[in-house]
């Protein structure tokens, strides 16, 4: 009897269009999710913001580095010395640190692991895949971004990969 | 054919308008019953008139609302950010070809914030270092960025670029 009453009220319910109830479903499964979406945007987004900023810093090591070449030797087209490099690898660390608070590694190990590349003639560039038009520096960096909205999902720090390239001009 | 007595046709007069008047009574009952029966069982089922008016006059101005302004606050910053990032870039170029805080760098570096939309007069230029050639030249540029969003907060983000390149310069 108790079952037979039951149904039919919920039987009425459904004819009548009972909504009662859906806001919760709403508030306790989609805000959430649309919570989680917005981080995700935010995170991307800051995540963006620091590969430009560290991509800048490593551009600037690059161009810095470039006038280190001694000129005669880049005149004359022959082996650049270390110099250029060990520049390239310094300012790279220098500059690393006015962003070491979005990093997670030491500057002073990216910069000591840091790709650098210096060529003193046109040619297929080992890292960047393309064909230099001339005497140039490369650099390339593999650094760890903190990401600290990303660790609700928990992830707190994404690599990235930046490429810094100067030329050379005598 | 007996005719009827004037007190029989009174009383069958009376009758049928106590059946008219009791007629009429039920049916004004019925239909008030019936109103607010009606009235009951919407109530049990949620009247939802005008709700859709009350939703929109709650959601519009303390969600909607802030979303957008965040959204936008969001964008400012982000652009900020990096006309910030290329005026310290530019100023050290400058910086170093000048070899240090030359008058030409703060207008360089101010130049490039006007080009990006930003008042100058906002910003915090220091230039330390330089003077021989490959000294060390520092260049910090700093822009407080305001953000205010309706009904949540208002507060002033420090946006600091810092460029770091070496005097080529000989003394």
């Amino acid at each position: 009897m108790r079952l037979a009453l039951h149904s039919a009220r919920n039987a009425r319910r459904r004819d009548c269009g009972d909504e009662r109830g859906q806001a919760l479903v709403l508030v306790v499964l989609v805000f959430p999710v649309i919570t989680l979406v917005l981080a995700l945007v935010l995170a991307v987004a800051s995540l963006e913001s620091v590969k430009t900023r560290v991509a800048d810093q490593v551009d600037q090591a690059a161009t810095t580095a470039a006038y280190e070449v001694d000129q005669s030797t880049l005149t004359s087209g022959a082996q650049l010395s270390g110099s250029t490099e060990q520049v390239a690898r310094e300012y790279l660390q220098r500059n690393l640190e006015a962003v070491s608070n979005l990093i997670e590694e030491d500057p002073s190990d990216i910069a000591a692991t840091a790709e650098v590349y210096v060529s003193n003639a046109a040619g297929l560039n080992p890292i960047t895949g393309l064909v230099d038009p001339g005497p140039s520096i490369t650099i390339r960096a593999r650094v760890s971004v903190q990401v600290p909205m990303l660790g609700l999902i928990g992830i707190h720090s994404v690599p990235i990969t930046v490429i810094g390239w100067s030329e050379l001009r005598h | 054919m007996v005719d009827p007595s004037p007190v029989a046709i009174i009383v069958v007069a009376g009758q049928s308008a106590l059946r008219g008047i009791r007629k009429l009574f039920s049916r004004s009952i019925t239909t008030a019953k019936s109103r607010s029966s009606r009235r009951r069982r919407k109530g049990l089922l949620g009247n939802q008139k005008g709700l859709a008016t009350v939703e929109m006059i709650l959601v519009m101005p303390f969600v909607v609302l802030p979303v957008l302004f965040s959204i936008f606050a969001f964008g400012r910053v982000y652009h900020t950010r990096i006309v910030t990032d290329a005026a310290a870039a530019a100023g050290s170029r400058v910086a170093a070809v000048e070899g240090g805080a030359a008058p030409d760098v703060y207008a360089r570096i101010e130049q490039a914030l006007s080009d990006g939309g930003i008042d100058p007069s906002r910003a915090t230029i220091t230039v330390t270092g330089g003077g021989g050639w490959g000294e060390p030249i520092d260049v910090v540029v700093q822009v407080n960025e305001s953000v205010d969003i309706p009904y949540l907060a208002s507060w002033e983000i420090p946006l600091k670029a810092e460029m770091i390149t070496r005097s080529e310069v000989a003394p």
